[in-house]
């Protein structure tokens, strides 16, 4: 097995007001690992990929990027999050521009890349995901499936190191499920590095090679699919997955 | 009744000539004062719009919060006092207090566009406000900085956003250009005052100013409108795509001029 450290966090904590949120959170991501966070909502994992991606600062605790220490002033934040690219549950795409230009516009930017290599690299990328032939809509004239699909796309285009899914399917319609994580299967047979906070549990179960759950802002257990969904050591974790109608 | 259309019809053949200089010298101030308005606007907007972040240095907090007092007090003041005083006390007051002669266009213009700027930096505050968070999230996501995100991400939403704000400036200032009369700036309302002054057909007079004026507005609303179609974009779009198949489907648009 692959153990190069990619992500690397210690003593993650997080508070709002005096709501905990996490609570010194350890855990480390090595290169092609796909890990899957589980836990019921409000257990903490869509503040913990946002603090990964410093979209929320962490109370206290260390983020470590290929063994190099993260912090919001030390690095270059720019860089270090073209590297961490993010999916999120509301897609978050620019409204005003069309499907090339939301995958182009932070090639250009912040990678400064000119305008014929980000075009050439964005339609890769974007039929990599089987949107190519629809580069000149707007985001509002696409399907859910479809808008997320161009955001993985427009995620893939920074050529990060890894990707971080908020609920990547949350948001959409049960027939628009699929093909969103068809294409996250395919990322994954690749050997892309993700991290995915999710509530599709056959996809947890098939795909990921760890999978983490996560209650009450601790990770209460972490192990193989296999372990995780047919032998739960907590009753915690076995009472969620039996909400869930995983385990019987 | 039929001496009303002819004392109508007199006056706008004797007057024609001083009547359309007063519409362009309001078209022409209203014009040029809202788009310098927007332009303070935007600036005042965004400076107001950046967060204070708790976490930045005192360095950098302490600056920023003195100007945004300073900004504050401009556009409360502006917005808080009547444009028609505003101009005696700019035009009369610079000559008193600082012996500043001041040209009365560039009075007008300078009174115009600070009054529009202190609206329209409350525009584009609520502007900025109001475009989601995720689409901030996104760019920050991406790597841009804040300046990026505001520049290519944000203030061309809220500029598209608040375009039906700026018609509604620019309605305002071809109307309310009439109190620089005070100045003694010739726009239409004061060309309106020396021709009934002096034919005492007030009446007539009144009526063909609110049409020009009423045609003025039409032509702003008709143009802002234009502007957002165009920002806007075509409603459709077509699949781009080399599947020969699908050149059948009705799905693909070819550009007609382009294959002349």
């Amino acid at each position: 097995m692959n153990q190069i450290s990619v992500l690397r966090i210690e003593q993650l904590s997080k508070t709002f007001g005096t709501h905990e949120v996490l609570r010194a959170v350890d855990f480390e991501l090595h290169q092609s690992d796909v890990v899957c966070l589980i836990g019921s909502s409000g257990s903490g994992k869509s503040t913990l990929l946002r603090c990964l991606n410093f979209l929320e600062d962490a109370t206290s605790g260390t983020i470590f990027y290929k063994n190099r220490e993260v912090t919001r002033y030390q690095v270059n934040l720019a860089e270090y999050r073209a590297k961490v690219g993010m999916v999120f549950q509301s897609f978050n795409l620019f409204e005003h521009l069309n499907v090339l230009k939301n995958c182009t516009l932070a090639m250009e930017k912040v990678q400064k890349l000119n305008k014929d290599e980000a075009a050439e690299r964005a339609r890769f990328y974007l039929d990599k995901v089987g949107m190519l032939p629809f580069i000149k809509a707007k985001p509002h004239q696409l399907s859910g499936g479809q808008k997320q699909r161009v955001a993985i796309a427009r995620a893939l285009a920074m050529e990060p190191e890894v990707l971080l899914f908020d609920e990547p399917t949350s948001a959409l319609d049960p027939q628009m499920v699929n093909e969103v994580l068809e294409v996250m299967r395919s990322l994954a047979e690749e050997g892309m590095t993700m991290l995915i906070a999710t509530h599709e549990m056959m996809f947890a179960r098939d795909v990921s090679t760890r999978v983490i759950f996560l209650d009450e802002g601790c990770i209460l257990e972490e192990g193989t699919p296999e372990e995780i969904f047919n032998r739960p050591r907590h009753e915690r974790t076995r009472e969620f997955l039996q909400g869930m109608r995983i385990l019987h | 009744m039929l001496s009303f259309w002819d004392n109508i019809s007199t006056t706008w053949s004797r007057y024609k000539s001083f009547y359309l200089i007063g519409a362009r010298n309001t078209l022409v101030i209203s014009f040029v004062s809202t788009l310098i308005g927007c332009v303070i606007g935007f600036a005042v907007g965004i400076v107001q719009a950046i967060p204070d972040d708790e976490s930045a240095r005192k360095v950098k907090r302490i600056p920023l919060k003195i100007v945004k007092v300073i900004l504050r007090g401009y556009v409360e003041i502006f917005r808080g006092t009547p444009m028609i005083v505003q101009a005696v006390f700019i035009y009369y007051g610079m000559r008193m207090a600082f012996g500043i002669h001041m040209d009365m266009w560039t009075a007008a213009f300078i009174i115009v566009s600070i009054n529009t700027g202190a609206y329209m930096a409350e525009t584009v505050r609520g502007g900025i406000m109001s475009i989601d968070r995720g689409q901030e999230e996104g760019a920050f996501a991406l790597g841009m900085t804040y300046y990026q995100t505001m520049l290519y991400v944000i203030l061309p939403q809220t500029f598209r956003n608040i375009i039906p704000q700026i018609g509604n400036n620019l309605i305002i200032n071809i109307k309310d250009t009439s109190v620089l009369s005070v100045i003694s700036i010739t726009d239409l309302f004061f060309v309106h005052k020396s021709v009934s002054g002096s034919l005492y057909n007030y009446f007539e007079s009144a009526t063909i100013v609110m049409v020009i004026y009423l045609m003025m507005t039409l032509g702003a609303s008709w143009l802002l409108r234009k502007l957002e179609k165009k920002i806007d974009g075509k409603k459709h779009y077509d699949l781009s795509t080399t599947d020969t198949l699908a050149h059948t489907s009705g799905l693909v648009r070819y550009n007609r001029s382009s294959k002349k």
